[in-house]
């Protein structure tokens, strides 16, 4: 059997509540002087790293996720057919699961969604932008790095000027948006206002495979169509902290280490190749 | 317990208000306008009068008669419509009961029978022959007959229709006269009944005529900022919002034409913002006519929004996700009106032989269509769950597919078998490593026959390229780069 709350106990009831929203006001004012938005998808969400759902992928990004509110550069350092874009877009799966999708700007018209669905890439999920070369290119790119609601970018730049690239550096930095730039290999020598650079090469030696054309015998078959990938972080965005754990500027800077992948083509994981240095001889006395 | 009664317990603790239906039917007038959004044909009793003294049942202002014939489909079947219909409601916070039967006796009194039997307010959908069967298993109160008839009939141990039915017809008239049988015919749907519907509302349009041609491009962007600027007003006084406007230009650089063109919204909006913003985005792709003497706007696809109230401290997940839903709602519309519809598209993937059509590109803006939000990836969801392309792993299909194949000149090759060396752009390319033939071959019978023999070749540098050689001429063509 239940009883009504007294007078008394529902006045104390209204007290609280209507403490408790003069709280929030003043949290959601503390939060507006300094320019930062509620709790929500806001300011909490806009810098967050986000992993990419692969081990290997995550290990070679400095941070060792993506960063919201950063742009990435795929160097293809092949050339097109390296295959630097299906790695992008490895990365690029965890960025559908975000917000509103992956959104695709397709001016060449030739991105094939059947190939990128193979990838792990959901098509519901996916919108793809078909504008044209030059001026319209421009702002349809700058549109959707402008807005809060898209997961993640991708986009072939083969010519960018600095000022626009510029612009998307900021797009990014005020939406949270992760922008993948799928790039020409020789845009490794230009300026760019990405927080990351990778270099993509198409990993032709090595042990793997019968990589050496053999003109006597021609083009080798081979099981399988795994493919390989040296990668090289040409700029890593890195987060220093103090021992005080306030966190201080961030500063860029350089990395030198290239790692080898592999993509299985069957179960479509990426696994990491250890790089061989150099062969020790064995000391035949020692195996005794 | 009277009123008096409840007066003198709790006196000024209450209100009481006459009940004479007036307020009622004002209500329900408001509602007619979320039912047109599902029919033209909406009907809401005529009488008015206190409940108590009303003879018929069906003239209580609580129900709205909607002929939903014909309508079904655009709402994926009659089961789809109701839904859509119970949701409309209950979003605004109401109980409604939802019945959709084959005519306006039957609907009414299955719509009733959750209240009368105590059943779940789930809308019900009678199917076609079966209206007398559920009509037998419903109380006598579904007849619509006057309180007095139905209380006679209950002296006489009548309590559902069924009963009442086993009952000769003469005797039925003989005892409770030729009103009561005629009601129970209109209650069976055996008679042909005609309701009289409401009439439609008025089409919102906004046109300038000139004395004098117009050329002038700044002249004519204000004057069609002017228009969008009334039509919103109108559809914010009407308290609607539109999916999408349609514009007519007449000029004499054409007489006797009309250019016309639509303006299409992923959301439904009455901002006047909004719209002018879009429009001004479509007119950056499109042209003037010279000489332009009228231009006209009219609003297609009006429904009446649902309210939702925003929540100012409590960010839930529900709220994100509709905020999020509403942010790249605009990011369509604004790319859309800027770039056109087939600019801004999403890949559906479908079975099909020839590679080229195995995705087709739906424009994500286009009149009458609901984006929905698809289920997200799952974080324990595998890669190959989720391989929409059964068929083909990561490394079958190449990530740049041409929409017309290149002819490529293949300068060495294996005789029938694989290229060797290839040109392409400029650049030669010679093979290091190949899987194929993949035969790929339509039927005789489709107008676009194709046989081709793909292979998937791996260049010294790394590069992977998709080509097929023509069975028929033996050319040789690229299809696609594995990016």
């Amino acid at each position: 059997m239940s009883r009504e709350p007294s007078v008394h106990q529902q006045g104390n009831q209204r007290r609280r509540q209507i403490d408790a929203l003069a709280d929030r006001i003043r949290r959601v004012e503390r939060l507006r002087q300094r320019g930062e938005r509620a709790p929500g998808w806001g300011s909490e969400d806009d810098g967050r790293l986000i992993k990419t759902g692969s081990v290997v992928l995550d290990s070679i990004f400095p941070e060792g996720g993506l960063r919201r509110g950063t742009l990435m550069e795929w160097l293809a350092g092949s050339g097109p057919g390296g295959g630097a874009v299906t790695l992008a877009l490895l990365a690029a799966r965890c960025l559908v699961k975000e917000r509103g999708g992956l959104v695709v700007i397709d001016q060449r018209r030739v991105f094939n969604p059947v190939a990128a669905a193979a990838l792990g890439i959901d098509p519901e999920r996916t919108l793809v932008v078909r504008p044209r070369e030059g001026a319209e290119w421009l702002w349809t790119v700058e549109q959707v790095l402008r807005n809060r609601a898209v997961g993640g970018v991708l986009v072939w730049a083969d010519h960018l000027e600095s000022v626009a690239f510029r612009r998307w550096q900021l797009a990014v930095e005020t939406s949270g948006v992760v922008g993948m730039l799928a790039r020409p290999c020789r845009a490794a020598s230009e300026p760019s206002w990405a927080s990351v650079r990778l270099l993509v090469r198409a990993d032709g030696a090595g042990e793997w495979g019968k990589r050496e054309y053999n003109s006597s015998h021609g083009p080798q078959e081979r099981e399988g169509r795994g493919r390989r990938w040296a990668v090289r972080v040409l700029r890593g965005h890195h987060r220093c902290q103090t021992s005080g754990g306030h966190q201080a500027k961030e500063r860029m800077r350089d990395l030198s280490a290239e790692v080898s992948l592999e993509l299985n083509d069957e179960t479509g994981r990426l696994h990491l190749l250890p790089r061989l240095v150099h062969t020790t001889p064995v000391d035949v006395s020692l195996a005794g | 317990m009277p009123v008096a009664e409840g007066l003198a317990i709790l006196d000024d603790a209450i209100e009481v208000v006459r009940d004479d239906g007036r307020e009622d039917r004002a209500a329900l007038c408001v509602e007619v306008r979320r039912a047109w959004n599902f029919s033209p044909l909406v009907a809401i009793p005529i009488q008015t009068g206190p409940s108590g003294q009303r003879q018929d049942p069906r003239d209580d202002p609580e129900s709205l008669f909607v002929n939903v014939t014909g309508c079904g489909h655009l709402f994926g079947g009659e089961h789809g419509l109701v839904s859509a219909m119970h949701t409309a409601w209950t979003e605004r916070g109401y109980q409604v009961r939802i019945a959709l039967a084959a005519s306006p006796g039957v609907a009414w009194a299955v719509s009733h029978a959750a209240e009368w039997l105590s059943r779940p307010m789930a809308p019900l959908v009678v199917s076609p022959g079966r209206d007398i069967d559920w009509m037998k298993r419903l109380p006598v109160e579904a007849l619509a007959l006057p309180p007095t008839v139905v209380a006679s009939l209950q002296e006489l141990g009548l309590f559902d229709v069924g009963s009442v039915l086993e009952l000769p017809s003469a005797e039925l008239k003989r005892r409770f006269g030729e009103d009561t049988l005629s009601r129970i015919g209109r209650a069976l749907g055996r008679r042909n009944e005609s309701l009289e519907y409401l009439p439609p509302p008025d089409p919102i349009v906004a046109s300038r005529r000139f004395e004098y041609p117009i050329s002038r491009v700044e002249w004519l962007t204000e004057i069609q900022g002017e228009l969008v600027e009334e039509v919103a007003e109108r559809l914010r006084l009407d308290r609607r919002v539109t999916m999408q406007l349609a514009w007519l230009v007449k000029s004499e650089e054409a007489p006797g034409k009309s250019v016309e063109w639509k303006t299409r919204l992923v959301e439904p909006s009455c901002r006047a913002s909004h719209l002018r913003d879009l429009v001004l985005l479509q007119m950056e792709r499109r042209r003037w006519p010279r000489d332009v003497v009228a231009i006209e706007v009219s609003v297609e696809g009006m429904t009446v929004p649902v309210p939702v109230q925003r929540k100012l401290f409590d960010f839930h997940e529900e709220d994100i996700d509709k905020d999020i839903d509403r942010g790249m709602a605009r990011l369509k519309e604004r790319l859309s009106s800027r770039l056109g519809p087939a600019a801004v598209v999403r890949p559906v993937l479908k079975e099909a032989t020839i590679p080229e059509t195995a995705a087709r590109l739906e424009a994500v803006v286009s009149a009458g269509e609901a984006v929905a939000r698809s289920k997200t990836l799952t974080e324990n969801e595998s890669w190959n769950d989720r391989c929409w392309a059964t068929r083909w792993g990561p490394a079958n299909r190449p990530l740049w597919l041409e929409s017309a194949p290149h002819r490529i000149e293949v300068v060495l090759m294996e005789p029938g078998g694989p290229p060797l060396r290839f040109l392409w752009k400029t650049r030669s390319h010679r093979v290091a490593h190949c899987w194929g033939p993949e035969r790929i071959e339509t039927g005789w019978w489709t107008a676009r026959g194709i046989e081709r023999d793909y292979y998937q070749v791996e260049t010294i540098e790394g590069e992977r390229f998709w080509l097929f050689r023509r069975r028929s001429h033996g050319d040789w063509f690229l299809h696609g780069v594995f990016e």
